[in-house]
């Protein structure tokens, strides 16, 4: 426990002073926040506000000269748009209504055709032709189209409204006089919003892979280096005939590299989401929610997955950290230098991100049984679909992925303390000018 | 009761030696004076080739034993199977009588090996690298503490010691390894090339840490050199190695008498000229 403490607390000194590691764990991550806030984030702000400014700019083009199209004129005037109104006899071209809308400002104009009117008294449907100027094809554009329709929607309904109140008919009852209650059942559990437990489900899909890839690349960045630093500073074949137990030497790497892993982790999950934050709450103010879709209605994620279910999951993720880990302080072991260890990073991580991404697009329902325990055994991809084997309520599955990321977690341990307790630790290099372990030839005295 | 204790002290040491040796010579081995017993060793490497080819020689307690020998002769080979990092092809190997293959973990503590291509952490001052080390071999954080004293003091590094090592010189590099491998007083230094690419100054005072180690703390001293002139002058005792195998092995002045010759690189090349 001594010798632990000791050379835990030499790493440590070592890497706070280290400036690649400063770096890369805390500059590095500073600048590239910073450069995104200032070109994406304000770049962001911009469209959203120029959307809700151009939006609220509407260019009408009035073939119908009727009264319903000066109702629809006054209409979108008293929901707060600013209209520019034109009467003409024919449609103009789409470059005259470019420019028309150029001139404007605005992004969305309207065509009302002959007969538009006279549709509407003899209550037959008039139609807008609504015409969006896109320029970005940003996702700020998208909301434009989706306002432009509702302008009119809006419009229609107040017609409904009118004519419903006439005739003397509830509008509540006229526009919905049959309605649905949906229900979803999923492993034996009732739930009163599908489209909120979809979003859940489908968002835990995609965090838990991402949380499973940034975990296991953070900490990956010094597990791969640990011991090819030791050869870089001269102090390998010094380390190895100090009083220090090798498993201790291995056991310390590992926790250094979960330490500096988390602490990298800490330090983008604070900016992103002070980032994040600051982007949404500026961005946004002033633009109506409901507009946009969002809905106040969601599903707590302990009414889907059981806590202890959560607690196997987080079980699962270590030990396949664990595996990973392991996997890359061999590489670090045979490693000659920095370099090479880095350089042998991506070809343990490639599969790593390929597995955790895979988990999206593996259907368990279409699977037979055998395939759905072979996926649970898979490390990575396991742990990836874990949420969903939960969600299932299947246990078993849960359980099974966890025991078999123990085990590999297990096996890689023992194998790198073997090699370590061996003279292959030594003798048994990985450099890049062949990619095939050769076996360095110690002749040198 | 005083001689009782005592009968009972020898008693059960015996018996531990007896257990750990697996040898029935057990006063033998108490009141042994060999340091360090090589037998037979030899070392293939991958693809064939022999690091050591029957390497056998005794270190004796408390003398300077010098391996002596061209580069690529063997020494480090040696060297580094005495000091846990590799693992005989046959032969044994022992450190007061700890056997370095199946015991490397009670070597290790009594031992304290500088590689001839040593570093030390850049990022660390001297003095921390010097605590580091003392700490791992040391019981007591006072222990420790006199360690990291006695340290700073053969190191002769002064003030420079609370300088990052990444700005020291060659020679002070060099200067604060051998203290960090003398100040842990093991029973055993080895020392692969100690003097190796340093200027005259520097090397002097090296030679002469290694000569205080052993008068001042007994330690047994270990050492190879391709300079056989300073083993001349350092060693009690003195092997040459050439191509894996030990060629002549005794005190210098002797070796020098009994083959007529003036120095130990003329022995050298007198008998390498035999074998050829």
């Amino acid at each position: 426990m001594k010798a632990f403490t000791v050379f835990l607390l030499k790493e440590l000194k070592s890497i706070a002073r280290d400036p690649k590691i400063i770096i890369g764990m805390i500059i590095a991550p500073i600048i590239l926040v910073a450069v995104l806030y200032g070109f994406m984030g304000s770049a962001m702000r911009q469209q959203i506000e120029e959307a809700v400014r151009a939006s609220g700019s509407i260019v009408l083009i009035d073939l119908d000269r009727g009264n319903w199209t000066q109702s629809l004129a006054k209409h979108l005037e008293a929901i707060g748009l600013n209209v520019t109104y034109s009467q003409r006899d024919a449609a103009p071209s789409i470059d005259e209504m470019a420019e028309l809308m150029e001139e404007s400002r605005a992004k969305i104009l309207y065509v009302i055709p002959r007969g538009f009117s006279k549709n509407l008294t003899e209550m037959i449907p008039g139609v807008v032709e609504c015409y969006v100027l896109m320029k970005s094809l940003s996702f700020i554009e998208m909301g434009i189209i989706s306002a432009a329709e509702s302008y009119i929607r809006l419009f229609s309904e107040s017609i409904s409204k009118s004519i419903l109140v006439n005739i003397g008919i509830s509008e509540s009852f006229a526009k919905n006089p049959v309605l649905s209650s949906s229900r979803v059942v999923l492993a034996g559990k009732v739930f009163g919003s599908p489209q909120a437990l979809l979003n859940l489900v489908l968002s835990l899909s995609f965090v838990m892979p991402l949380l499973a890839v940034m975990f296991i690349i953070f900490i990956s960045q010094y597990a791969v280096m640990a011991m090819a630093v030791e050869k870089e500073e001269k102090m390998f074949e010094t380390l190895l005939s100090l009083p220090i137990n090798r498993t201790t030497i291995i056991a310390v790497k590992l926790l250094t590299s979960i330490i500096i892993g988390l602490a990298t982790m800490g330090v983008y999950a604070s900016i992103f989401i002070w980032f994040f934050g600051n982007m949404v709450s500026s961005g946004f103010e002033g633009s109506s929610q409901g507009q946009l879709g969002i809905s106040g209605e969601s599903i707590n994620l302990f009414e889907l997955v059981k806590p202890e279910s959560i607690a196997l999951i987080l079980i699962g993720l270590a030990s396949v950290a664990t595996f990973v880990l392991s996997l890359l302080m061999l590489v670090s072991l045979f490693a000659e230098d920095v370099r090479t260890a880095q350089t042998f990073t991506g070809i343990i991580i490639f599969p790593v991100v390929f597995a955790a991404y895979a988990a999206m697009f593996v259907d368990i329902a279409v699977l037979s049984p055998s395939a759905t325990i072979a996926i649970s055994m898979i490390p990575v991809l396991n742990t990836a679909m874990s949420i969903k084997f939960s969600v299932m309520g299947d246990t078993f599955l849960v359980a099974l992925a966890n025991l078999s990321n123990l085990a590999y977690a297990i096996i890689t341990i023992v194998a790198l303390r073997n090699v370590v307790s061996s003279e292959k630790v030594f003798t048994a290099k990985l450099s890049l000018k062949s990619p095939r372990m050769a076996f360095k030839k110690y002749k040198s005295a | 009761m005083k001689s009782q204790r005592l009968a009972k002290y020898l008693i059960d040491t015996s018996l531990n030696l007896y257990r750990r040796t697996g040898k029935e010579r057990i006063g033998e081995v108490m009141f042994s004076n060999n340091a360090v017993v090589v037998e037979d060793v030899v070392k293939i490497y991958p693809g064939g080739i022999r690091g050591a080819d029957g390497v056998s020689f005794t270190v004796k307690k408390g003398e300077i034993y010098g391996l002596i020998g061209p580069n690529g002769a063997g020494k480090t080979t040696v060297l580094r199977i005495l000091a846990t990092i590799l693992q005989p092809t046959s032969g044994s190997a022992k450190i007061f009588e700890y056997d370095v293959v199946k015991q490397p973990e009670e070597v290790r503590k009594i031992i304290s090996y500088l590689p001839e291509e040593a570093g030390a952490y850049k990022y660390l001052s001297g003095e921390e690298y010097l605590e580091f080390i003392a700490k791992l071999y040391s019981s007591s954080e006072n222990e420790a503490s006199e360690m990291k004293k006695l340290g700073a003091s053969i190191s002769g590094l002064g003030n420079r010691l609370r300088d990052k090592v990444r700005t020291y010189s060659k020679g002070m590099l060099r200067r604060l390894l051998v203290a960090r491998a003398i100040m842990v007083k093991p029973k055993v230094a080895i020392l692969d090339e100690p003097t190796s690419g340093l200027d005259v100054v520097n090397a002097v005072i090296v030679r002469d840490i290694i000569k205080k180690a052993v008068r001042e703390w007994g330690i047994t001293v270990l050492l190879s050199s391709h300079n056989m002139l300073e083993v001349e002058y350092l060693c009690n005792r003195i092997a040459m190695i050439h191509q894996g195998k030990i060629i002549a092995e005794g005190v210098p002045k002797q070796l020098l008498e009994d083959h007529g010759v003036d120095n130990l690189e003329e022995l050298f090349v007198k008998l390498t000229g035999e074998r050829t």
